[in-house]
């Protein structure tokens, strides 16, 4: 079947633009818990999705199977036909051009390493989480391979392959019947080459160290303290209270704190924040958006003042502006929208120590388990994974489950410092949105923040 | 082709085959106005192949590749390290028949109708009101099972479901409902409205110690949080669930009684068999406090000789256990009793940041969403924000007072509940 051809046909029966995606995609999946697989499995997928729009109302069908494809374009225009007869807000798309290119990945696929070897390393990254203390421990590695084919009316033919993995290990310590678990993980866009020349070991034995801490550690004080963030919760912050707020989509359904905002000083002076797929090797790296447009730096605050969206074809048309090459599916069977990649904080002027200096009682809130945003009130939530007590500008005692909330906007003014020490984080983290989960990265140094709601417990 | 499947498989071991299709339709409004319409028709073979205590496991998309997806299992086995113990394949038995899980009206229901529902769901949103996401959509899933002992089942149900987003400045509310069957949908959006109203102007409350009555999302959210893995005999078995060591215990306040109940009518979780050909079927967990039970797959009731509660929620994994409906016994207070009864705290109907909580330990900091003051008996006005932090095990303890009405949108059946002494942090 030609999907050239498909697109032309549907054309001829009245659609305005349509775009096909095929999808095939290869992973492994390996968990071990306390030395034993109890998790070994190979997916196949092989997926399809059509989109058509007719009068400024998209149709969606998606399949398994390639046959149906020619059939999959007629339901997508009638859908769109019935669709289009209730709206009334209409766009027009336009025409941002249309790229022709083949984005091949170098270097080793999982695929050719055989599975054994890959369980040989990760039983002795096993190996080194055998103590006395630890009754249960995971070690988990996932590899992806995918490579997707992208058609559409004006005239982009795209093909690009990506190669991920994600390695992750917990472990549950018990001392004195109180039990503490470290979690940690890492991921890469990246080939094998890369998953084997990482010191899992090194980094497992790092990790461990932080044991004796929390076994230490207290609950936080409640109510509102200065916090100093790391690179790790600096960029799911990001992500999470504004990144999100950026994306085009969420400012036309009127559910963005940041609407109506642009051009506004929305943060102070010192603070710009950009999205960047072209981050080599980070987990949201990708050359071409899944409309065909090429991916590229795009600022969203600069110097304090809101800069910019991330956008789809549709968002960039209805809101006359640019694509960013942000539109994005977590598969060829998922509808598309803006989303982000690699969220980048850009350094600040500051030494990391300087962010403690005159805190009298504050937080150091380090790295986290996730985060939470309300996107309309812009209230959110994040969870630390360590946190420890500042008094008097020094670090003092380690501090547990820290969670700490506030409202975008107020927090974003309350941003007094940003340290030099930017960082790409390969944390193989994924941002979930419409019930689809893409990877996603960032690069952020250290920030402080001078008031922040601490959920933490008063006795 | 099943049976090919079954019988090739079989050279190399024991068989354990699942095959779903799904065709789905969603359409989805945004600002009043019809935005999206997806259909999708999915297929998805699974195969698990496994000899004495190893197993292999794949899936495809692609039914046409079955040779090479059983031979990717085959593969996986040999590779993989030995279990404790062999793994067993069900018996073949007969099944019954769960009432109400499928509906012709759902399978027919035509896009025109689905679009023409939802314009006049939104005619019952107050009009000052902004409405960003409305998302309606039915599904029809055929699942067959079959494995090499000679079970070979087939089960069909539909699901008819819909989520509503209002707001107003910066004030929003959500309200949805999923049924195996179609329901008047017009409810759900006057609901999301008239919360979405009662939350404008919303206002700060200090950091006090109240009661918090925790609405159906926010309470079931904390369940299948926290509690439903703790109940996984495989979770037991490895010690991750605190309650490891309090078989035939007291663990929770006598008012706490749960049933695993796979056959329940209606239930969003029914169904004649679990993913490994084994009948569902209701299975008391918690009885006025007591741990009596957890829930088995095959392989973790092997393990302590006991027979499998029907609750395999998937082949890629030995063991892999999930509830089905997990059905809180309801108490005799009314949400309005329950306020009255508040001499100060907040009812918050959704809770959010649950991935955040600490399973180990119970202990929840989490954001609260749709929330209200209470002083005196009564809802004094919305809250802006706030958290509230507690450990859920402590508050299971000593729960007192549980609301009499039970709602599903899970897998959980739970009433609403009230907490006392709550650290809230506003």
């Amino acid at each position: 079947m030609d999907c050239i051809d498909l697109l032309k046909k549907i054309e001829k029966k009245g659609a305005e633009f349509s775009d096909i995606r095929i999808l095939e995609m290869d992973s492994e999946m390996i968990s071990i818990e306390n030395g034993n697989i109890n998790l070994l499995q190979k997916k196949e997928a092989l997926q399809y999705g059509v989109r058509v729009l007719y009068k400024g109302a998209w149709g969606f069908s998606y399949g398994n199977d390639l046959k149906k494809i020619g059939p999959a374009f007629d339901h997508a225009l009638k859908l769109a036909k019935l669709s289009s007869k209730k709206i009334k807000k209409k766009f027009e798309i336009k025409n941002f051009g249309a790229e022709k290119a083949k984005i091949r990945q170098k270097g080793t696929s999982y695929t050719n390493i055989e599975i054994k070897d890959k369980i040989k390393r990760l039983l002795d990254c096993d190996k080194l989480l055998i103590k006395k203390d630890i009754i249960n421990r995971t070690i988990d590695a996932g590899f992806l391979k995918r490579k997707q084919n992208y058609f559409n009316s004006f005239g982009a033919n795209i093909l690009e392959e990506r190669e991920y993995f994600n390695f992750a290990f917990t472990a549950v310590s018990k001392r004195d019947s109180v039990m503490r678990k470290i979690f940690e993980k890492k991921g890469m866009c990246s080939t094998y080459e890369d998953f084997e020349s990482i010191d899992f070991e090194k980094f497992i034995l790092k990790q461990l160290k932080k044991f004796d801490d929390l076994f230490k550690a207290k609950k936080a004080p409640a109510g509102k303290y200065p916090l100093v963030v790391d690179n790790v919760l600096s960029h799911v912050f990001f992500h999470e209270a504004v990144g999100h707020a950026c994306e085009a989509d969420s400012i036309l359904e009127d559910s963005s704190v940041l609407k109506g905002k642009l051009n506004e000083k929305i943060a102070p002076s010192h603070l710009t924040l950009a999205d960047d797929p072209t981050i080599k090797k980070e987990h949201g790296f990708f050359v071409y958006d899944d409309e065909g447009i090429k991916g590229r730096e795009t600022i969203l605050i600069k110097n304090g003042i809101l800069d910019g969206y991330l956008h789809s074809i549709e968002t960039a048309s209805r809101l006359n502006m640019e694509p960013t090459g942000n539109c994005r599916a977590e598969s060829a069977i998922d509808f598309p929208y803006p989303r982000m990649s690699n969220i980048v904080l850009y350094p600040g002027k500051f030494k990391v120590d300087e962010l403690f200096e005159g805190i009298k009682k504050g937080i150091y809130a380090k790295s986290s388990t996730g985060g939470i945003v309300e996107p309309t009130s812009g209230n959110f939530l994040f969870n630390t994974k360590e946190a420890y007590l500042i008094e008097n500008g020094k670090i003092t005692k380690p501090l547990l489950d820290v969670s700490f909330g506030g409202n975008i906007l107020e927090i974003l003014n309350k941003i007094e410092k940003i340290a030099n020490d930017s960082k790409v984080i390969f944390g193989g983290w994924r941002c979930g949105k419409k019930a689809q989960t893409v990877p996603v990265g960032g690069k952020s140094p250290h920030i402080m923040i001078s008031e922040a709601m601490v959920g933490g417990k008063n006795d | 082709m099943i049976d090919k499947i079954i019988k090739e498989g079989e050279k190399y071991g024991d068989v354990n085959v699942i095959l779903s299709r799904n065709q789905s339709l969603e359409i989805g409004f945004v600002n009043r106005e019809i935005a999206s319409t997806n259909e999708g028709d999915t297929l998805q073979l699974a195969i698990r192949i496994s000899k004495n205590k190893k197993f292999g496991y794949a899936t495809t998309s692609d039914i046409s590749k079955w040779r090479e997806c059983l031979s990717n299992a085959v593969k996986i086995m040999k590779v993989s390290k030995e279990l404790e113990q062999k793994i067993h394949l069900a018996e073949p038995q007969k099944f019954r028949k769960v009432e109400g899980i499928f509906s012709k009206r759902v399978l027919d229901l035509p896009p025109e109708k689905i679009i023409s529902k939802g314009y006049k769901m939104m005619d019952e949103i107050d009009e000052k009101l902004g409405v960003p996401d409305i998302s309606i959509s039915k599904s029809f899933e055929e699942v067959q099972i079959a494995n090499s002992n000679g079970v070979n089942a087939k089960e069909k149900e539909t699901t008819f479901s819909v989520i509503t987003e209002v707001n107003y400045k910066d004030v929003n509310a959500r309200e949805l409902h999923i049924s195996h069957d179609l329901f008047d949908i017009k409810k759900i959006g006057k609901e999301a409205s008239r919360l979405c109203l009662e939350s404008i102007n919303p206002k700060p409350i200090p950091t006090f110690r109240g009661s918090v009555i925790l609405d159906y999302f926010a309470f079931s959210g904390l369940l299948e949080t926290v509690l439903i893995p703790a109940v996984s005999a495989d979770e037991i078995h490895a010690k991750r669930s605190f309650l490891h060591d309090k078989f035939g215990k007291k663990v929770f306040s006598e008012k706490l009684t749960i049933t695993d109940n796979g056959i329940l009518k209606n239930g969003l979780m029914s169904g004649g068999f679990d993913l490994e050909g084994i009948s569902k079927q209701k299975t008391k967990v918690i009885d006025a406090g007591v741990f009596v039970s957890p829930l088995y797959d095959i392989y973790s009731a092997k393990k302590e000789n006991k027979k499998s509660t029907g609750n395999c929620g998937g082949i890629n994994k030995v063991p892999l256990i999930s509830p089905t409906n997990f059905v809180i016994l309801p108490g005799d207070y009314s949400r309005n009793e329950m306020i009255q009864e508040t001499k100060e705290g907040i009812i918050a109907k959704e809770v959010f940041g649950l991935h955040l909580i600490n399973k180990l330990t119970g202990d929840c900091s989490i954001g609260v969403e749709s929330a209200f003051y209470i002083k005196n008996g009564e809802i004094k006005f919305p809250i802006k924000q706030a958290m509230i932090n507690f450990n859920l095990f402590e508050e299971l303890k000593k729960l007192d007072v549980l609301g009499k009405e039970l709602r599903q949108e899970s897998s959980v059946v739970a009433p609403t509940i009230k907490c006392d002494n709550v650290q809230i942090i506003g």
